[in-house]
């Protein structure tokens, strides 16, 4: 090593041979303090390098996303929604808009042309106006067809681009729209479900830059596809059959206060957006409200059990019409005798339902119809609700005797369904959801409505009415099916119509542990073949049955050949 | 000793080049391997999500009951009745087969009617 450096180092000695020890000394350090500044200056340039290379590997990463998120908020990215059971109801499919950068379009006749040569809807002269201008960007078209957007790649217009957006799609189509809603072309939810998915979380993941479709879970529904077909489906059979103007239909779990399915017919095609707004298509199962008519009874008996008021075994004064001031109940199907409390519940009588009510007084009545959730508005999922229209309290005789049978109160029939459930599943309500809920979740939320023996009393009275009385047609072999009938006349010009009613059907099964509970409302049910009567226990009933038939082994709920609920329903009503 | 520093340094120098350019256009590579493999991962990802959707819709409900409805004569379909319904422990033993006599007489009865078919 040190022959290695000898040349280049006598020659340094040579040339400083000369030199004094005190010069050398100092030439030294002159050197020595050159090599450091040199030194320090090429440590602050590499440092300054390597802080860029640094910073450049930090934030090339932001810069991505950035550029990404730009391109997803053109059309927000929407979590599918799925059923109970992971099909799929809702789920986003990527389409290409057409846009144009007017200021790089070279010769906007041409391209007006050409461009209208694919899309002959478009109109050319504000086509040809848009592309004259100096503006950056503009739409075109959006949502075109893969066609269309080849045909005008090929035709390689200066200025014209396309971008990939979201377009929500619904395989089901009308299947469940009531539920779902519907989006608007921003893929913004505007109605049902999508806009409580919207006003719950994905407005504020959208401003937070994380609404991605890779990211998001599917929203899970409590609903059943399946059900929610049959509903549909038996619904629009009902509605051809009996000629009726709509149909609603409602599956409800009695336990979780789930709701399997939902329609109301007519509906829309939630791909459609402009049947969206018809009025005829509202969704009448949340929004309507309507008096519900006779199935009120089941409310009426429940309540006046609950409070003491009358005991099963009790008899009231039917023999003739009920006078108060100018008006007289009668029965539509008249016995014109004294009748036990079952008796009142399956031959419907207005007259015996009035006395009950009567007994329990209207501030009972009251107390009772607020537990139930009648006098309130539901608040759900949905951001579309009905307020119900109900009298003001102190209201008086007359009134608490219609209330009896389900004049003079209108409800949403989600509200009827979710507080007949309280009648047959121990005594509770519970709020109906859209979401998917556990016993234990329902446990929360429960609210104790009546004494579990009155409960108890009311599914024997209801198996008892499909038994024995006018809800004969409803009846399905094996799955135990108790239910009440509603016939309420209409309103018309303010007064009650003879000829258009409102009829209803409520169902549970089965009896002895209900699982479910089905809904049926007609619209202006006609008989089905002259000469045939038009009642709820004609029409809505069977329909009730039809669902309960198709559904029931869907649900996993076992058929049984001896159904343990018969008997006690029967001794029930031979009790006096 | 300096020389051979420098010589040292150029080499090392020359060597770090070349591994910088080295690095340099394998990291272009993998990038653009990268993006290559992004951009079909989002293909095959769109085609996924389509592929789903199609799906569900030729499950729908309402085009399956459709479809049973066109053929439920020519497959002699009948809804579900609750009677058919079971648990498995519900049903009863199987009876031992035919005694052989039987059986015998079963499969000539069988083989007759095979003739006569034909």
């Amino acid at each position: 090593m040190r022959t290695d450096a000898n040349a280049p180092a006598s020659t340094w000695h040579h040339a400083h041979r000369a030199a004094t020890a005190g010069e050398r000394i100092a030439l030294d350090r002159r050197g020595r303090w050159r090599v450091a500044v040199a030194m320090a200056g090429f440590s602050i340039l590499f440092g300054a390098l390597a802080a860029r290379l640094l910073l450049l590997g930090v934030s090339a990463g932001n810069a991505e996303e950035e550029g990404r998120n730009l391109i997803l908020t053109a059309s927000q990215a929407r979590p599918d929604i799925v059923d109970r059971n992971s099909e799929t109801l809702a789920t986003d499919i990527k389409t290409a808009a057409l846009f144009a950068e007017p200021r790089y379009v070279i010769d906007p006749d041409e391209a007006t042309e050409l461009i209208t040569s694919v899309l002959p809807d478009l109109d050319r002269d504000r086509l040809r106006q848009l592309l004259s201008t100096d503006a950056k960007f503009a739409y075109i078209k959006r949502e075109i067809t893969p066609r269309q957007q080849q045909a005008i790649h090929k035709l390689g217009i200066p200025g014209i681009g396309f971008r990939v957006e979201n377009r929500r799609f619904y395989p089901g189509g009308p299947a469940a729209s009531h539920v779902l809603g519907t989006v608007n072309i921003d893929n913004r939810g505007i109605a049902g479900i999508e806009k409580h998915i919207d006003t719950a979380f994905l407005n504020d993941l959208q401003e937070a830059g994380f609404a991605n479709n890779d990211v998001m879970e599917p929203v899970r529904l409590s609903l059943d596809l399946r059900v929610q077909h049959v509903v549909r489906d038996e619904l629009n059979e009902a509605m051809e059959r009996y000629h009726a103007i709509a149909a609603i239909g409602i599956v409800l779990d009695v336990n979780t206060g789930e709701v399997l399915g939902m329609s109301s017919v007519p509906d829309y095609d939630s791909n459609n957006r402009d049947e969206v707004l018809d009025p005829d298509r509202m969704n009448r199962a949340a929004v309507g409200v309507y008096e519900m008519g006779s199935t009120f009874k089941g409310f009426t008996v429940a309540m006046a059990l609950d409070s003491g008021a009358a005991k099963v075994t009790d008899s009231f004064d039917a023999t003739h019409g009920l006078t108060v001031g100018k008006f007289t109940i009668n029965d539509f199907h008249g016995k014109h005798r004294w009748l036990t409390v079952p008796e009142i519940f399956i031959y419907s009588s207005n007259v015996g339902a009035a006395r009950l009510a009567l007994a329990l007084g209207n501030q009972g009545q009251h107390d009772y119809l607020q537990r139930f959730g009648l006098l309130g508005t539901l608040k759900t999922e949905l951001p579309e609700t009905g307020a119900p229209i109900v009298p003001n309290m102190p209201w008086p005789k007359v009134t608490t005797i219609t209330m009896a049978f389900g004049h003079g109160i209108s409800v949403s029939p989600l509200q009827t369904a979710a507080a007949g459930a309280a009648l047959v599943n121990g005594g509770f309500y519970i709020a109906p959801t859209f979401l998917p809920r556990t016993i234990e979740e329902a446990a929360a939320v429960a609210r104790p409505v009546l004494r579990p023996e009155t409960s108890d009393i009311m599914r024997k009275l209801f198996r008892l009415n499909v038994l024995k009385g006018s809800g004969k047609r409803a009846a399905v072999e094996g799955y135990g099916v108790g239910g009440k009938t509603g016939t309420a006349e209409k309103v018309e010009n303010g007064r009650y119509s003879a000829s258009k009613r409102r009829n209803a059907f409520i169902a549970a099964f089965p009896m002895d542990a209900p699982k479910y509970l089905v809904l049926v409302v007609l619209d202006e049910p006609k008989p089905e073949m002259p000469g045939r009567g038009a009642t709820a226990g004609i029409n809505t009933a069977p329909t009730a049955g039809n669902i309960v038939r198709r559904i029931a082994p869907m649900l996993g709920v076992e058929p049984k050949a001896v159904d343990p609920a018969e008997d006690p329903a029967l001794a029930l009503a031979s009790a006096r | 000793m300096i020389r051979w520093l420098q010589v040292i340094s150029v080499v090392a120098a020359a060597g770090a080049a070349i591994f910088v350019f080295h690095v340099k256009y394998r990291a272009e590579a993998v990038a653009e391997r990268a993006a290559e493999l992004q951009r079909a991962l989002d293909q095959e990802n769109e085609t996924t999500s389509l592929l789903e959707a199609e799906w569900s819709l030729l499950i729908q409900p309402a085009r399956v009951q459709a479809l049973v409805d066109r053929h439920s004569e020519l497959l002699d379909l009948q809804p579900l009745d609750p009677a058919q319904i079971t648990k498995l422990e519900n049903l009863p033993m199987r009876p031992g087969g035919p005694a052989p006599d039987d059986e015998a007489a079963l499969s000539a009865i069988l083989e007759a009617e095979k003739g006569e078919g034909q």
